[in-house]
């Protein structure tokens, strides 16, 4: 066999071999997520991580290609004549349909799968008013779950606990117990966003929209409004506490309990310079 | 009336008055879309300019009243969706179609005129909205905020405009769909049309079908807006995820009218400097069509969550995954075509290369995009604007710019500065990616998109994005120089410098009034580069 040949498909099985490697490190190592506050976010990030392995390796891939060619296939000077008049490749186009394909319906089983088991979808359903049977159905209440009504306002946000009178200003919430999240708004669009819960949904005006999630880690959490919603949009943020259990009790029988008349203010919308 | 061959060839117009008339011919029409759209393409982009400058500390704190910054990033997209990049492609396809046809003209040149002159009149009640505080609801204006009355007059004039700008983008689509059936020259089949012709047959009947949807919405959001009917409106009982629904049924497919027929350009450019056929000819048509019909099952991929039932989300996501494999059957088509071939690296060929390399980026994204999970967690945020602009611009502007370097000899009868293209290219290359690259990690890290103020944290990357931006902004200057000087002064330029074998190349430039002194008649197909004879002078038996 031509040694030459040999040669090129050994330095190109290298060249395959390394953009596998470098992939799968990227996608372990990217640094591109924030903290995994909750369950929700371990799924997610791993369903994120396998696309990212995918796409590192076909931009590697498609961008190697492009730049070798830049070089190697750079017409040399005093050739004015014309390249190799190909025109296609049945073989090549098959494999390029085919293999693409296969990947969109993979990470399409994945995320599907992913998907059902974050039950957060079904959020509201399509035109339900704020009394949408619907809604209860959808989410699936088991009893066990805390039950927080989040009221967004432009330009801020109050929480109402099931079984309590009392809108609060913050957000606490146990480590460990799903939390359900009826969301409600007072005006416009908003979106009830924890990044390190990885969960988002668009809080709409006229219905009520859910979320679950089940925090896992203590800590101090920013709530952002993610959808537009007027001049201070960038400030409508929030934090949520995610407190032990017992420290949750304390938080809820010191300002749920006892404060039962007295409904907390919307904070003002920090002054700007 | 029957044009023919002796018809009396008149020179291509020498007075740039005319560039200022009512005038019926393709060429000077496609030359006024392009110049008119460049200019508020600079507007669009100071624009960005002023949100990369408020977006340099954490605070909000360069407008006197935030409110003005949501009229900015408002009036931005709106200019670089509806006033460049759709009259910009519109531009190229009246320059290019029927001289790539073999037509002496549109089907209908005075539509065509209309069409044109709609736009003026609407870039300037889009830009008067800035003296009576201009729109402030994103360019997607989502009720409720859209209705928010006091920004009543900013909405309305945004809402006349958008609505006049859809209808001269309709007029257009009907001028291409018929041109390309009907006045194709006899020995020009469907598989002999350039992959340009293809792509903007495939645009137009996007844009046939889609913008009048888009027109309803608006005309309802009016009707909410001015006469208090209640269709978007939850006081009232209305639905603003209707308007939603509405509206993403244009905008989605009009991602494709962006991008297809920068694709066509590309698939143009690539083969002349590559000297090599394109790889795959009816897989990209094919591809071009496919991406126009499946374009219109994706929609609701932007609303997943907007309240969308789990089983629609599913249905959106697996179809606007598989916009991916028409997508890739051209980015591979691309690569092969360039692979082997002969390169002259001009800077229509670097652009056209760094539209691939682009491209790829933003598809990759797409795909993360589309599925529901990840979605949910990125939707809203930077990772969305990252994505976006690698389409629109490390696609579309990446193709406008080859599609200039390429066309510019055609069009003018001069030669554009090769040196001040390659300056050009870099600068735009790098300003580009640190612009946009560090917006992947800002949204994935939890930066929302809209924002005037953020946190602190995300201070680092954002002041690296605002330098890339500014970059990216002064790289436009050795292009727009380049330009004004070589149409004036620049080395004259033959009927075909690039020895491109599409029939635009075998007529004078700038070409006559009437395109062809005879018309054509194929010999070869429009990417037969490599076999014997390929002198573009044998393309015409006459």
């Amino acid at each position: 066999m031509d040694v030459g040949k040999v040669t090129t498909r050994v330095v190109s099985a290298l060249f395959g071999v390394a953009i596998i490697l470098i992939s799968i490190w990227y996608g372990g190592n990217s640094g591109l997520l924030p903290v995994e506050g909750s369950e929700e976010s371990r799924m997610i990030d791993s369903l994120f991580r396998t696309m990212l392995i995918i796409a590192t390796a076909i931009f590697l891939f498609v961008q190697g290609l492009l730049v070798y060619s830049l070089f190697k296939f750079r017409q040399k000077p005093g050739d004015t004549t014309d390249g190799p008049p190909i025109h296609g490749s049945i073989p090549l186009e098959v494999l390029w349909t085919a293999i693409p394909t296969a990947l969109v319906l993979y990470v399409s089983i994945l995320s599907y799968d992913v998907s059902g088991k974050l039950a957060v979808g079904g959020s509201g359903g399509l035109g339900c008013s704020v009394d949408c049977p619907l809604v209860e159905q959808v989410a699936n209440p088991t009893g066990k779950e805390l039950i927080v009504d989040v009221i967004a306002q432009q330009y801020g946000w109050t929480f109402q606990y099931s079984g309590y009178s009392t809108e609060v200003g913050e957000m606490h919430i146990p480590a460990g117990r799903e939390v359900i999240v009826n969301l409600k708004s007072k005006d416009v669009l908003h979106a009830f966003w924890v990044p390190a819960f990885r969960v988002k949904q668009d809080i709409i005006p006229g219905r009520i929209t859910r979320l679950k999630f089940t925090a896992t880690k203590t800590g101090e959490y920013p709530l952002r409004c993610a959808e537009l919603c007027g001049a201070y949009h960038g400030i409508m943020n929030s934090v949520v506490y995610v407190d032990e259990p017992k420290a949750f009790e304390a938080w809820v029988n010191k300002e749920l309990a006892v404060k039962t008349a007295q409904v907390a203010r919307v904070p003002a919308p920090l002054a700007l310079k | 009336m029957q044009i023919t061959d002796n018809q009396f060839i008149q020179e291509p117009p020498q007075d740039w008055r005319t560039y200022f008339t009512f005038c019926t011919d393709h060429k000077v029409i496609g030359i006024q879309y392009m110049v008119t759209s460049f200019v508020l393409y600079l507007v669009g982009g100071f624009l960005a300019m002023l949100i990369r400058a408020e977006l340099l500390t954490p605070d909000s704190d360069v407008f006197p009243e935030p409110g003005v910054y949501n009229g900015v990033f408002t009036i931005h997209a709106t200019i670089m969706i509806f006033l460049w990049l759709i009259p910009m492609l519109a531009g190229f396809a009246n320059y290019l179609i029927p001289l790539m046809i073999g037509a002496r003209d549109m089907a209908f040149p005075r539509i065509n005129a209309v069409a044109f002159w709609m736009i003026p009149p609407a870039a300037v009640l889009l830009m008067s909205s800035f003296f009576f505080g201009p729109a402030q609801a994103g360019w997607t204006s989502y009720p409720p905020l859209s209705m928010d009355p006091a920004t009543l007059i900013g909405q309305s004039l945004w809402l006349s405009s958008v609505i006049l700008l859809g209808t001269s983008s309709i007029l257009g689509a009907i001028n291409f769909v018929t041109t390309i059936w009907e006045m194709r020259v006899p020995s020009m089949g469907i598989w002999q049309m350039p992959l340009f012709v293809w792509a903007m047959f495939a645009t137009s009947i996007i844009i046939l079908v889609a913008t009048p949807v888009l027109t309803g919405a608006l005309l309802l959001l009016s009707f909410d807006l001015l006469m208090g009917t209640v269709f978007f409106n939850p006081t009232g009982g209305g639905d603003p995820v209707l308007y939603q629904h509405m509206f993403w049924f244009y905008s989605h497919p009009a991602v494709y009218i962006m991008i297809l027929p920068g694709m066509g350009l590309v698939s143009e450019i690539l083969p002349v400097y590559a000297r090599k056929p394109i790889f795959g000819y009816r897989a990209i048509a094919i591809s071009s069509m496919s991406i126009a019909v499946l374009g219109f099952i994706v929609w609701a991929h932007h609303m997943f969550t907007s309240g969308t039932p789990e089983w629609m989300r599913m249905f959106f996501m697996i179809t606007s995954m598989i916009i991916a494999v028409p997508t890739g059957i051209k980015v591979f088509s691309w690569v092969a075509t360039v692979w082997g071939g002969k390169l002259r690296l001009t800077p229509a060929m670097l652009f056209a290369m760094g539209f691939v390399s682009m491209f790829v980026v933003g598809g990759l994204s797409g795909v993360m995009l589309a599925s529901v999970p990840i979605d949910i967690h990125v939707t809203d945020t930077y990772f969305v604007v990252a994505h976006l602009h690698y389409v629109l611009f490390g696609g579309s502007v990446f193709a406008v710019y080859a599609g200039v370097y390429h066309w510019f000899p055609k069009m003018t009868g001069r030669f554009l500065n090769e040196w001040w293209g390659k300056v050009h290219f870099y600068s735009t290359f790098i300003g580009f990616n640190l612009c946009f690259l560090p917006m992947h990690k800002l949204g994935l890290l939890g930066m929302p998109r809209r924002v005037a103020a953020y946190d602190a944290s995300f201070l680092d990357l954002n002041v690296l994005v605002s330098t890339g931006g500014f970059l990216l902004g002064v790289s436009t200057l050795p292009f727009l120089g380049n330009v004004i000087y070589s149409w004036l002064k620049g080395p004259r330029a033959t009927g075909n410098p690039w020895e491109g074998l599409t029939l635009e190349w075998t007529t004078p430039s700038p070409p006559p009034v009437e395109n062809f002194e005879r018309l054509p008649v194929l010999t070869v197909g429009p990417y037969d580069y490599g076999h014997a004879g390929r002198d573009p002078s044998e393309i015409v038996r006459h």
